[in-house]
């Protein structure tokens, strides 16, 4: 079981959820438009597969946020989800927006990383911080919204720098789905 | 026996070091104890009792001593001696038989490559008979305690339990070391008998098929019945097998334990096992290996190997996450689909118009996209393929494996985004990746669409070029017959079924249609006709220059799933007969195989490879009109341009 990364996007882009979710292989891509807030989402939900992070780079290059899921259940979720952001930091653009995501809130019963210690970690270090649930779609589109709200304006971009990617006249964030799965 | 036997000490010294648990007599326990611990408890005892007998006989030499310790340990590694126990006698006596046939068609005696001298054999086959003995604790026990010729009386109660067909057996097996004694060089198999077991079944015995990876340091990296981590107990067996052979100089190639046959393979740090009672020659066990080894490189190239290399003690499973799932798919449908064997694409029936017109906006579109290769898949079969100018044709085994990987991934099918996903096509470059762009087309009849290119960062322009080819299909009018598109279903029992049952009856019918082609029923007479109607169950034909081969739709008898593993079993048995000749010079070009279950037929010619089953009434001439008919059927342009790709697509 993974942390809930294509759960999550999915439920956010389609307003699905699927009990037994099969483990994401290479990469999917997914768009959503918010007219409301001038945003085209083009998402990419990466596979948290070990045998593919030396291929994540080319999913976060150039990406105009980067959202890192872990599982609230799962300690070493957590600390994976912490080397994703190391990662991210070192190599990511210095603009990219973070936002830390605590997933599966609905198991409550078995928490095993208290909101104390992730919100201190992202205190810490600069990210935006929430926990969602998939299942019950609880603060999903807040999750999104936020990151479109945070996104410079269009006048403040010069261009988001990303290779080959066609942009109309909504501004667009690429969005970037990475973290540690478990 | 007694000069052969301290080889097989040292052999368990250095391939099972302490996971042998029976061995606490002849090692220092603190070597044992931790092994010990990773066996099934239910075993523990029976061996903690029988390791204390071979200690008591006072005057055993040493050097035995360790080999009945290796005979005891390899009993109570369970794994194999549960395959054993399906050596019952009518299957025994069905597989002897066959195996004879094939000896008396290819004149060469049981195909045994022997070793360098006998001693690796006989290591083996003392290790599988204790194996069988073990199905009689107490006189397991007394063989364990250190005979000297254990192997020999081994062999004959074995024979006793088992009854005539398995002493015939015996008598084989007994012929196949005798040559191997005598005859230098090559590749080993041992070959011994199994004695029928009722008594304690256990977790492996129940399934007729395994398929098993381990890393050279003896650490379990796969296993297709239950899970991995079951395996440390028989991953020191399967060490040790290999290593006792290694230690000749030598190379395991197979075993035959009853009707189980066991297949090695090893590839660099690799090493995959196979052991199946459903009477698959070891050549088609071989290839299955292969693919398996292929699938594996699929996914991850061979970087794993060489992970392996530089770090032995590294757990790679931590790198395959998922991969079990992909594996044990590839297994599946090898076991009810027997075109893996002919390593030719599997064309789906289209009218050659329509073909034609889809292939021409495939090339577009790869063109367009710049990828390497496109494809336009339904389930395992081709509808279209395109490659970009100066690259080799793809090699049906990659497109086989990537087939399998495509369609182990529901997410693809069920829309969750456009997928793009890092590939590697063993036979193109298994060194590196290439990135596929996986989109289906239409989820419910599953044609999907792959665009393969050799940059991660091509992502945009093959979704721009997947967007181009459904348009200009829509455009055409192409759409709708494209979606009525079905692959035959081959074994039912998989979702697959299900949604033919959903389906409006008029979609039904369009499946029945285009399938039709090939279907028995509906080939001319006297070569075709309802069930009953002709001896003709089912056929598959090879068209050799074009690399491609079709099958007919499975008859009733061979729709349930081991219906379905039963036909692909008799064509494994067939492609084995017609492509192991007496000598490489001068290949066969009939073969012939008859018993009570169906008549097997197959020919090659320069063109055409045709296998046929047939009923088990036919007799020779009624085959060889049968055959005669549908060589000239297929040979007929009108009907090979329907069931087969232009050369120009596949190969030019």
């Amino acid at each position: 079981m993974g942390s809930g990364k294509s759960s999550l996007v999915l439920r956010y882009v389609k307003g699905q959820f699927f009990d037994y979710q099969a483990s994401t292989v290479g990469a999917a891509f997914l768009t959503k438009t918010l007219p409301e807030l001038n945003v085209k989402f083009e998402i990419w939900d990466t596979a948290g597969q070990e045998r593919y992070h030396s291929l994540a780079p080319m999913y976060y290059r150039g990406a105009a946020a980067a959202i890192i899921v872990y599982d609230i259940t799962s300690p070493d979720s957590f600390t994976r989800a912490k080397s994703w952001v190391r990662e991210l930091q070192r190599q990511g653009s210095p603009n990219m927006i973070m936002a830390l995501t605590g997933n599966k809130a609905d198991l409550e019963g078995q928490r095993a990383v208290t909101v104390e210690e992730a919100q201190a970690y992202a205190a810490e270090n600069g990210l935006f911080y929430i926990e969602t649930s998939a299942k019950t779609a609880a603060n999903v589109n807040q999750l999104f919204e936020e990151i479109a709200r945070k996104l410079p304006k269009p006048e403040a971009v010069p261009r988001p720098p990303q290779g080959g990617i066609v942009l109309s006249e909504s501004q667009q964030a690429q969005n970037q789905k990475k973290s540690s799965c478990c | 026996m007694d000069a052969e036997e301290p080889v097989l000490g040292s052999a368990v010294v250095e391939g099972s070091a302490g996971s042998v648990s029976g061995s606490r007599s002849a090692f220092p326990p603190a070597d044992v104890r931790p092994a010990t611990d990773t066996y099934d408890d239910e075993d523990d005892d029976d061996g903690a009792a029988s390791v204390g007998e071979p200690a008591d006989d006072d005057d055993e030499p040493a050097g035995s001593d360790g080999a009945a310790v290796l005979a005891e340990g390899l009993a109570e590694a369970e794994g194999l001696a549960e395959a054993e126990g399906l050596a019952e006698g009518s299957e025994a006596s069905a597989a002897a038989s066959r195996r004879e046939a094939h000896a008396a068609l290819d004149g060469s005696g049981p195909s045994v490559s022997p070793p360098h001298d006998g001693e690796s054999v006989e290591a083996i086959e003392a290790a599988v008979a204790s194996l069988a003995l073990q199905k009689h604790p107490p006189r397991a026990r007394r063989q364990g305690s250190g005979s000297p010729h254990r192997t020999s009386t081994g062999d004959a109660e074995a024979a006793e339990a088992g009854g005539p067909s398995t002493a015939t057996h015996t008598g084989d097996g007994r012929r196949a070391s005798d040559h191997a004694a005598v005859a230098d060089g090559g590749e080993s198999e041992a070959s011994t008998s199994g004695a029928g077991a009722e008594d304690a079944p256990t977790q492996w015995h129940t399934f007729p098929r395994h398929f098993f990876i381990l890393s050279s340091s003896g650490k379990p990296i796969y296993s297709y019945n239950g899970d991995e981590d079951s395996l440390v107990g028989l991953s020191a067996l399967i060490s040790a097998l290999i290593s006792v052979v290694q230690n000749q100089g030598d190379a395991v190639q197979h075993i035959r334990s009853g009707s189980t046959l066991i297949v090695f393979m090893l590839h660099g740090p690799l090493y995959f096992v196979a052991a199946s009672s459903c009477g698959e020659p070891a050549t088609a066990l071989r290839k299955q290996l292969e693919l398996m080894y292929g699938q594996l490189v699929l996914i991850v190239t061979t970087g794993l190997e060489r992970i392996i290399q530089r770090n032995p003690s590294y757990d790679v499973r931590s790198l395959l996450d998922g991969v079990g799932g992909v594996l044990s798919a590839l297994a599946d449908h090898m076991a009810s689909d027997p075109a893996y064997l002919l390593s030719a694409h599997k064309p789906l029936p289209v009218p050659a118009a329509d073909r034609a017109a889809i292939s021409a906006l495939l090339s577009e579109a790869v063109r367009q996209s710049g990828a390497v290769y496109g494809l336009l898949m339904a389930d395992t079969y081709v509808v279209a393929m395109s490659r970009a100018k100066q690259q080799p044709p793809l090699h049906p085994d990659d497109l086989l494996l990537l087939a399998n990987f495509v369609m182990c991934n529901n997410a693809y099918r069920h829309g969750h985004g456009e997928a793009f996903s890092p590939v590697c096509l063993p036979h193109f470059n298994a060194d590196a990746f290439l990135h596929a762009y996986i989109h289906y087309l239409d989820a419910s009849s599953g044609l999907y669409l792959v665009l393969l290119s050799g940059s991660a960062e091509a992502f945009h322009q093959l979704s721009s070029g997947r967007a181009w080819l459904e348009e200009q299909a829509a455009v055409r009018g192409l759409t709708p017959r494209l979606r009525a598109l079905r692959p035959p279903e081959h074994v039912p029992a998989s979702g697959g079924a299900a949604d033919d049952r959903r389906r409006p009856p008029q979609q039904q019918q369009q499946q029945q249609q285009h399938l039709n082609v090939l279907s028995v029923e509906n080939l001319p007479r006297p070569l075709g006709g309802r069930f009953g109607h002709t001896a003709l169950w089912s056929y598959g034909v090879r068209f050799t220059a074009l690399q491609q081969a079709v099958f007919s739709p499975p008859c009733h008898l061979h729709r349930s799933p081991e219906g379905a593993a039963q036909l692909a079993s008799c064509y494994a048995q067939l492609h084995s007969l017609l492509h192991s000749p007496a000598s490489p010079a001068r290949p066969n070009k009939l073969a012939w195989f008859a018993d009570s279950r169906a008549a097997l037929v197959a020919s090659r010619e320069r063109d055409m490879e045709v296998y046929m089953v047939c009923d088990p009434m036919t007799d020779k001439a009624t085959a060889g009109a049968l055959m005669e008919a549908l060589r000239r059927h297929f040979s007929d342009r009108g009907i090979a341009a329907d069931v087969t790709l232009t050369p120009a697509a596949a190969s030019a």
